[in-house]
């Protein structure tokens, strides 16, 4: 179903976006200032990572709820366009974004969504590839895209907002914000059209991961 | 010849010619099975059978396009699925997800959340609304709302808290084969190299000319988007239309080579006999008005023609030949013929004992309680009939004034009476003959084995079956043929039978008797079902207040809920009916559960992973118009019924026979001279198919029916010889050129690689020798008192 399809990827996009702090060893020219003061520049650098390994911890403000739900879990990315996220609490989940299928599970059963089959599941889903993927005019196709950058020396900081273009989009997201230093992102909020909220922070950052043929089989994977 | 003579000639051919453009503009032949199938619960079965074969799902094809990788399939099959769908042929092609399907289930489906809350109302909603089940429920929608899903949960909860929308939509997914998968809006297979394309053929499986265009416009639009792929795709395709196809393809080929090479046969053999095209013409002349006034009968009586009729009534028709053969050669040979219809009239009797003895073996079948077999019967009586009078009155006026002698037949008539008074001379040689046929018999007849398996009678292509099972496993997992149907008298009748059938299947799954099943259930139950389902939240006052302090009790914001009495209770849409759905883009997933009989309407649920389909059958017997069919098995036992009612038909028809030839020749020694050769004949001839290891079907039968046709008249013309000897050679020629005729007619065709044409050539060809053979012997053995 095409809600079920949108939700599916915007809890995705929580989980994927942007890892919190960069390793030490990442490399110092991946971070410097001169390269990622623009969004062209950071795009290039993320375009260069081998892989992507971080822990997560969401918190979601959900209007029906009195407390906020807090997850925790790892992400993972590997390029050209694999993403994985696998929750640990509340309950075990997992979801899996390889090419143009997004497969998920609740511990109990598994599913598949077509993303190609649905424009707006479609942008949802290669939004977040494109930023990881580095491609700047696939982030345009479906949002709006502003970025500022900040200051530092080794990390500069910087903000990237992505706003909808199309209504289709709009009626289920407002905007998804990312904060980051360096080629880490630190943050990232994603406001929903519900008016919900899901924030989400990143540690253990690997951003020079690389998963072996053995390890990406296992991680983006998902079994009930 | 007379003026007078001639009459007849010109009636028949206005008459005949009327008729056979009566029997052009309405001829109509059948092929259901359920003609040859008595009355009661198992016609209402094969009625079943029949509208599954000619219903959507029998139109079906299933095409899957393999590339090197996922990208190269889906690519290739959407272009390839694209141009299908433009064939005039093609009444529907599905490939994905079709247009507006999603939107269309959400919006049938929530707000009908609660009718479909459970199929099982009263057993489990009473928990699920209890304080503990609402507990749980929300425990459950908490954990919902922080997974995958979270999104769209908190769009639905707050007037679906209980999450049955999801439920509902998860029910249906678990329902779907998972074989296959949607990726970029194209079903591919679950490796992921295969597109899939399903598509509806407009004409019925059985209609050769549309299918073949069909199957011809498959292969060309193939054929473009491969070049454009360059050529690194691969079309593998099954589907009924391809094996019907086939089928008459391959036996279209095989009757036309056996008809030209018989037709040169027969051509050459009444040259080399007669010395004349004449006769070749005049011997048609009782087989075509046979054949025109027995389809003109046929449709007038029984409005279209069975398949299988054809098959059997033209071959008995053919003994008409034999008449036309046996005056022409008594004509030319006899020396006292003073003119043709004088020549004729002598052996007139003879004749028409043997015209009345085939029509009197056909007696049984007519009375028999199959209606195919009463048309069989009618027809080749009608059939033969004519060939007899045409053989009678239309011959005669085109006979030469006077034959010109031939002499191969001359020598042929003086050797074969000279060997017939050695053989008179000599009884105890001739004595062999029947004792050989009857060893042979004797050692055959236990190893005779009947089958009745539909697939004896078919030659299937090897490489066409290996494509269809490599296609059908990629693509779903019910056994093909095996089914449970519910026969109603509308929608609403069949829906109620089937929410049972569904109660009872689960219940045979749990115990491990299937492995799965698909059934409409899975997308709708009928109204009372529904209706019970959504009673169910409206019965308890306290439910709302309940609900809220559960909400509370569980950390939610029951503001932000709806109350439950409203998001449940209110009545809403009211319940789904299968004919919003069938109107709706879900019909897709309709289409092949539903098959209209006549004014009743059949659900139809495919079994997969059957153990003992009877122990399904007993779960289900007790329920009215349920049938548990397995479509092979009902059909060998139908072929199995009709082949042992045909041969009990036989064995009342021989009484017969020999009641008359017995009134005839009021002897009992000439009477059994006259009806045992042709009996021994066909024996011989099946104990001669068992002793090489063939199996016997029921084309077997049909040329047991035409040798007992043959092999009678070839002993009445012989015993009718008797006290002629000079006569007596030219009978034998007569039944040598009848017999080689026969052979170079339906012997041929026991060289076919069709097994249903090769057991009655095969059957026809041997049991006509061993007729010509036994036919003098017994008349050496039998009479009274030889003559010199």
């Amino acid at each position: 179903m095409s809600r079920l399809a949108a939700s599916g990827l915007i809890a995705l996009a929580l989980g994927v976006a942007g890892p919190a702090r960069a390793r030490q060893d990442a490399g110092a020219e991946a971070s410097s200032p001169r390269n990622i003061a623009t969004l062209d520049g950071l795009l290039a650098r993320f375009r260069a990572i081998p892989g992507l390994y971080a822990r997560y911890r969401e918190e979601k403000h959900i209007a029906l709820l009195a407390e906020p739900i807090v997850s925790e879990g790892t992400i993972h990315f590997a390029p050209p366009r694999k993403m994985a996220r696998h929750a640990r609490t509340p309950s075990p989940s997992h979801i899996v974004l390889d090419a143009e299928t997004l497969r998920f599970s609740d511990g109990t059963t598994t599913q598949q969504i077509d993303v190609g089959a649905n424009p707006v599941v479609r942008a949802l889903a290669e939004s977040f590839l494109d930023v990881l993927a580095g491609d700047r005019a696939g982030l345009e196709r479906s949002f709006f895209v502003d970025f500022h950058a900040g200051s530092g020396e080794r990390a500069p900081s910087w903000k990237l907002a992505l706003v909808p273009k199309t209504p289709a989009l709009l009626s289920v997201l407002t905007e998804i914000d990312f904060e980051g230093d360096g080629l880490v992102v630190s943050k990232m909020r994603i406001r929903e059209a519900s008016g919900d909220e899901g924030v989400t922070t990143f540690s253990d950052v690997d951003v020079a991961h690389r998963y072996s043929s053995e390890d990406a089989a296992r991680t983006f994977r998902v079994d009930p | 010849m007379a003026l007078r003579s001639w009459v007849p000639v010109i009636v028949s051919a206005i008459v005949l010619t009327a008729l056979a453009f009566y029997v052009q503009a309405k001829l109509v032949v059948r092929s259901d099975i359920t003609d040859f199938l008595p009355e009661g619960q198992d016609r209402r079965a094969s009625q079943l059978l029949r509208e599954l074969a000619e219903s959507e799902l029998a139109r079906t094809m299933i095409l899957t396009v393999g590339g090197p990788n996922t990208g190269a399939a889906i690519q290739g099959t959407k272009a390839f699925g694209e141009q299908l769908s433009h064939d005039p042929d093609i009444a529907w092609v599905r490939s994905g997800a079709p247009e507006g399907i999603q939107n269309a289930a959400h919006d049938m489906y929530f707000p009908r959340r609660s009718y479909f809350a459970s199929d099982r109302p009263e057993e489990e909603l009473p928990h699920r609304l209890s304080d503990e089940g609402i507990r749980e429920s929300l425990q459950a929608l908490k954990l919902a709302l922080g997974g995958p899903l979270g999104p769209l949960v908190r769009a639905l909860a707050p007037r679906d808290p209980l999450l049955l929308f999801l439920a509902g939509i998860d029910r249906l997914r678990a329902a779907q084969d998972d074989s296959l998968r949607l990726e970029d809006g194209q079903l591919v297979t679950a490796d992921g190299l295969h597109g899939v394309i399903f598509l509806g053929t407009r004409a019925g499986p059985f209609e050769a000319e549309p299918q073949a265009r069909v199957l011809k416009a498959i292969s060309a639009a193939f054929d473009g988007v491969n070049r454009e792929a360059g050529g690194v795709l691969r079309l593998e395709s099954t589907g009924v239309n391809r094996f019907n196809l086939a089928a008459q393809q391959s036996i279209s080929a095989d009757i036309q080579r056996v008809s030209v090479v018989s037709t040169v046969g027969i051509v050459v053999l009444f040259l080399l006999v007669f010395r004349s095209i004449r006769y070749v013409a005049l011997g048609l002349i009782p087989l075509v008005a046979g054949t025109i006034c027995a389809m003109a009968a046929g449709l007038g009586l029984f409005g279209s023609i069975h398949g299988l009729t054809l098959v059997f009534g033209s071959s008995l028709i053919g003994v008409g030949i034999d008449y036309a053969e046996h005056y022409f050669v008594h004509y030319t040979v006899s020396r006292d013929s003073a003119d043709p219809v004088t020549s004729l009239l002598r052996i007139w009797p003879g004749l028409v004992l043997g015209a009345v003895t085939t029509v009197a073996g056909l007696v049984g079948l007519a009375w028999a309680s199959f209606p195919g077999l009463r048309e069989m019967a009618v027809f080749s009586t009608v059939g033969v009939v004519t060939a007899l009078l045409s053989t009678r009155w239309l011959l005669p006026p085109f006979m030469p004034r006077k034959p010109k002698p031939v002499r191969l037949q001359q020598k042929l008539s003086a050797l074969l009476g000279r060997a017939m008074l050695a053989m008179m001379r000599s009884r105890r040689t001739v004595l062999l003959l029947p004792v050989f046929g009857l060893i042979v018999c004797a050692l055959g007849a236990p190893r005779v084995r009947w089958v009745d398996d539909v697939s004896a009678l078919i030659a299937v292509d090897p490489a066409l079956a290996a494509e269809d099972v490599r296609v059908q496993s990629r693509v779903q997992r019910a056994d093909p043929g095996r089914f449970v149907a519910v026969v109603g008298r509308d929608d609403e009748a069949a829906l109620a039978k089937n929410d049972e059938v569904v109660r009872r299947l689960r219940a045979a799954v749990k115990a491990g008797e299937i492995e799965t099943f698909h059934s409409a259930h899975d997308l709708i139950w009928s109204a009372d079902l529904q209706r019970r389902s959504h009673e169910m939240f409206t019965r308890d006052p306290t439910l709302p207040a309940r609900f809220e302090a559960g909400l509370m009790a569980a950390g939610f914001v029951p503001s932000a809920f709806r109350p439950l009495d409203e998001s449940y209770g209110a009545e809403g849409p009211g319940p789904l009916t299968l004919e919003e759905l069938r109107q709706s883009p879900l019909v897709d997933l309709v289409r092949p559960f539903r098959v209209v009989l006549g004014h009743d309407v059949a659900l139809v649920t495919t079994l997969g992973g059957v153990r003992d389909l009877r122990t399904i059958a007993a779960r289900l017997a007790d329920l009215d118009d349920v049938f548990v069919l397995d479509q092979r098995a009902f059909l060998q036992d139908a072929y199995g019924r009709i082949r042992t009612r045909t041969l009990e038909m036989i064995a009342v028809g021989l009484v017969v026979v020999f009641l008359i030839v017995h009134l005839r020749y009021r002897r009992v020694r000439l009477s059994l001279a006259a009806f045992l050769p042709a009996v021994l004949a066909v024996a011989t001839t099946l104990a001669v198919l068992a002793l090489f290891g063939s199996s016997l079907n029921l084309m077997h039968l049909v040329g047991v029916l035409m040798v007992l046709s043959m092999g009678a008249d070839y002993a009445i013309f012989v015993v009718e010889s008797r006290d002629h000897p000079e006569e007596l050679g030219a009978t034998l020629v007569s039944l040598i050129v009848a017999m080689l005729s026969t052979v170079l007619s339906f012997g041929l065709l026991g060289m076919s690689a069709n097994p249903a044409l090769s057991a009655l050539g095969i059957t026809a060809a041997l049991g006509t020798l061993l007729s010509v053979v036994f036919a003098p012997a017994a008349l050496v053995l039998l009479r009274e008192a030889p003559t010199e």
